[in-house]
């Protein structure tokens, strides 16, 4: 049975915000998609929490759901051909994705616990692109990172590792 | 309202997202990720480790000399001793080309010590699909291995093949460097002659996984060859080619503590498993009490008991424990019971969870075996299977 388009449910964030949002967005969430057919009718006079995420995640979460809530299901197998097109993130997305690091930390994490796959695949190689083509220091400079290896242990990486330098 | 100040970086994340992100870098990119903390080593290091060494995927339309290309690549970044390969095939079954392919590779390689062939098309339905081309009988990849410098310098070798025989590994064993064999998918137990004249081979581990009949002269006569067997692991999976009834008749308690008597003076490490029949006890239990250097025993409790749906602490303490004590040697301080479940009638069926328990056995309980330090039950659930039907 489909649901009509403007059936509204209501999430709560973590820190208690009251989110309303067109089911059909929602339930780009595998999690609250199932979460719905569970509760059937109940779910549409009770509020949903979400303890994971907060107010301003849930609200960017759900931003990106809306823009993707008429794209076609994604197969159940196509990550292996997603995994070589690293670079190809469309501009929508690309825009969407260009927030400090701690929100797309938090978007990463949130999808993951929300289950929509093709936000946390966007978000990852969102990640894997600012790593592509930097040195280890502009890595760590990047992403905030304290050097805590030895001198010794560094070399020693190099070392083992020196087969991988020229790839 | 309070606020819960927790900022996430980039190595606070979890693995299972890192991984994700790793999955879309290159080895080059890995490598420059490991060198910028602990943390982010530790995640990428398996990923990369897997790649220190050769992946060497056949494809019949790879010539030559891009083959010396690749390796000679690889062995430069090694700083020019690549010693870990592994070749996997993509058809089944070995072909002529593969083993060319292989034979170039091997000597570029003087100093090999570890090698993986791996089968890439193991399903019933590809055994099916390609059986029907059995052009290449001649190519045996045993042959080609033998035949290189690398039979005197490999020590570990895994070979995933459905089409070797026991006399294959039987000629294995001639290698005089090799410690560990694992065989994959064995399941031509022909071409033995008792006259055979087989060396005695080096082996200090051996995995053997089968397909093929567990008890009669196959088994005996390899095991019969490798007086310095330390570790032995004996994998049997049934699935559709042997009924119950017939499986009853090979596979007893007894006859398998007659195939391993030969190991009584050596091994330290025993590991039986099966899978996809459900083994039934003749009333009788293997007894190892004579494997005097026994550390490790994996088992399935079909074999140890004749009954024993209740593998619990309350039945070990209350005298489980005691009908299998006498049975099992002094040295032993690792024992882990199968217990296996399986849902339907059917003759195929697949794994579908498996949960470990520990007992924490009181040292009074356990008579003489002052060392047995760990007694586990290890349960596995079995469903049938329901994509590959097999149609004769």
């Amino acid at each position: 049975m489909a649901a009509s388009e403007s059936t509204r449910i209501t999430l709560v964030s973590n820190d208690g915000a009251e989110v309303h949002v067109e089911r059909n967005v929602a339930e780009r969430s595998m999690l609250i998609k199932n979460m719905m057919e569970d509760l059937g009718e109940a779910a549409m006079t009770q509020s949903v929490p979400i303890p994971n995420v907060n107010e301003s995640v849930l609200k960017k979460v759900i931003e990106w759901c809306e823009h993707h809530k008429n794209d076609p299901p994604a197969a159940a197998d196509d990550d292996s051909d997603s995994r070589k097109k690293t670079t190809d993130i469309e501009e929508w997305d690309q825009k969407f994705m260009q927030v400090d690091q701690e929100m797309l930390f938090e978007i990463i994490l949130a999808s993951n616990y929300l289950d929509i796959k093709p936000l946390l695949d966007v978000g990852c190689k969102t990640v894997a692109n600012m790593i592509k083509g930097k040195s280890p220091e502009e890595i760590r400079k990047t992403f905030n990172i304290t050097n805590d290896f030895t001198p010794e242990e560094e070399e020693q990486i190099r070392r083992e590792n020196e087969w991988a330098e020229d790839r | 309202m309070i606020l819960v100040l927790k900022k996430t970086f980039l190595y606070n994340l979890p693995d299972e997202i890192l991984l994700k992100i790793c999955s879309h870098l290159t080895s080059h990119e890995l490598y420059k990720l490991s060198l910028t903390c602990q943390a982010l080593l530790g995640v990428t290091y398996e990923v990369l480790s897997r790649a220190l060494r050769l992946d060497y995927a056949y494809r019949d339309d790879r010539k030559l000399s891009e083959l010396n290309d690749i390796v000679n690549k690889l062995k430069r970044r090694s700083g020019g001793f690549l010693s870990d390969i592994t070749i996997a095939h993509f058809t089944w079954p070995v072909s002529s080309e593969l083993c060319r392919q292989m034979h170039h590779i091997l000597s570029l390689l003087p100093n090999l010590k570890t090698l993986y062939l791996k089968e890439q098309c193991y399903s019933l339905q590809g055994y099916f699909i390609r059986a029907g081309k059995l052009e290449d009988m001649d190519a045996n990849l045993c042959d080609v291995l033998l035949h290189s410098s690398s039979a005197s310098t490999i020590r570990s070798l895994t070979i995933s093949d459905t089409r070797i025989s026991s006399h294959d590994i039987l000629k294995l064993f001639t290698m005089k460097q090799l410690e560990h064999l694992s065989i994959e998918g064995f399941n031509y137990p022909m071409g033995i002659e008792p006259g055979d004249e087989i060396p005695h081979a080096n082996l200090e581990s051996l995995s053997i996984s089968t397909t093929a009949r567990p008890t009669g002269r196959h088994i005996d006569i390899i095991l019969a060859r490798t007086p310095h067997l330390k570790r032995f692991s004996w994998n049997f999976d049934f699935s559709s080619i042997f009924t119950q009834e017939q499986f009853k008749q090979v596979c007893s308690p007894a006859a398998i503590s007659a195939a391993l008597r030969p190991l009584s003076s050596t091994l330290e490490e025993l590991r039986i498993s099966m899978a996809a029949t459900k083994f039934q006890n003749d009333g009788t239990g293997l007894d190892v009490s004579r494997f005097e250097k026994l550390r490790r025993l994996q088992i399935h409790g079909e074999l140890l008991f004749p009954s024993c749906d209740e593998l619990s602490y309350e039945a070990f303490c209350d005298g489980l424990g005691a009908q299998l004590w006498d049975r099992l040697p002094r040295s032993l301080e690792t024992l882990e019971i199968i217990s296996d479940t399986y849902r339907g009638d059917q003759t195929g069926f697949a794994a579908t969870e498996s949960q470990t328990m520990n007992f924490d056995l009181p040292v009074s309980n356990k008579m003489h075996l002052r060392k047995l330090s760990q007694v586990s039950v290890i349960r596995r659930e079995f469903n049938p299977l329901e994509e590959h039907t097999v149609r004769a």
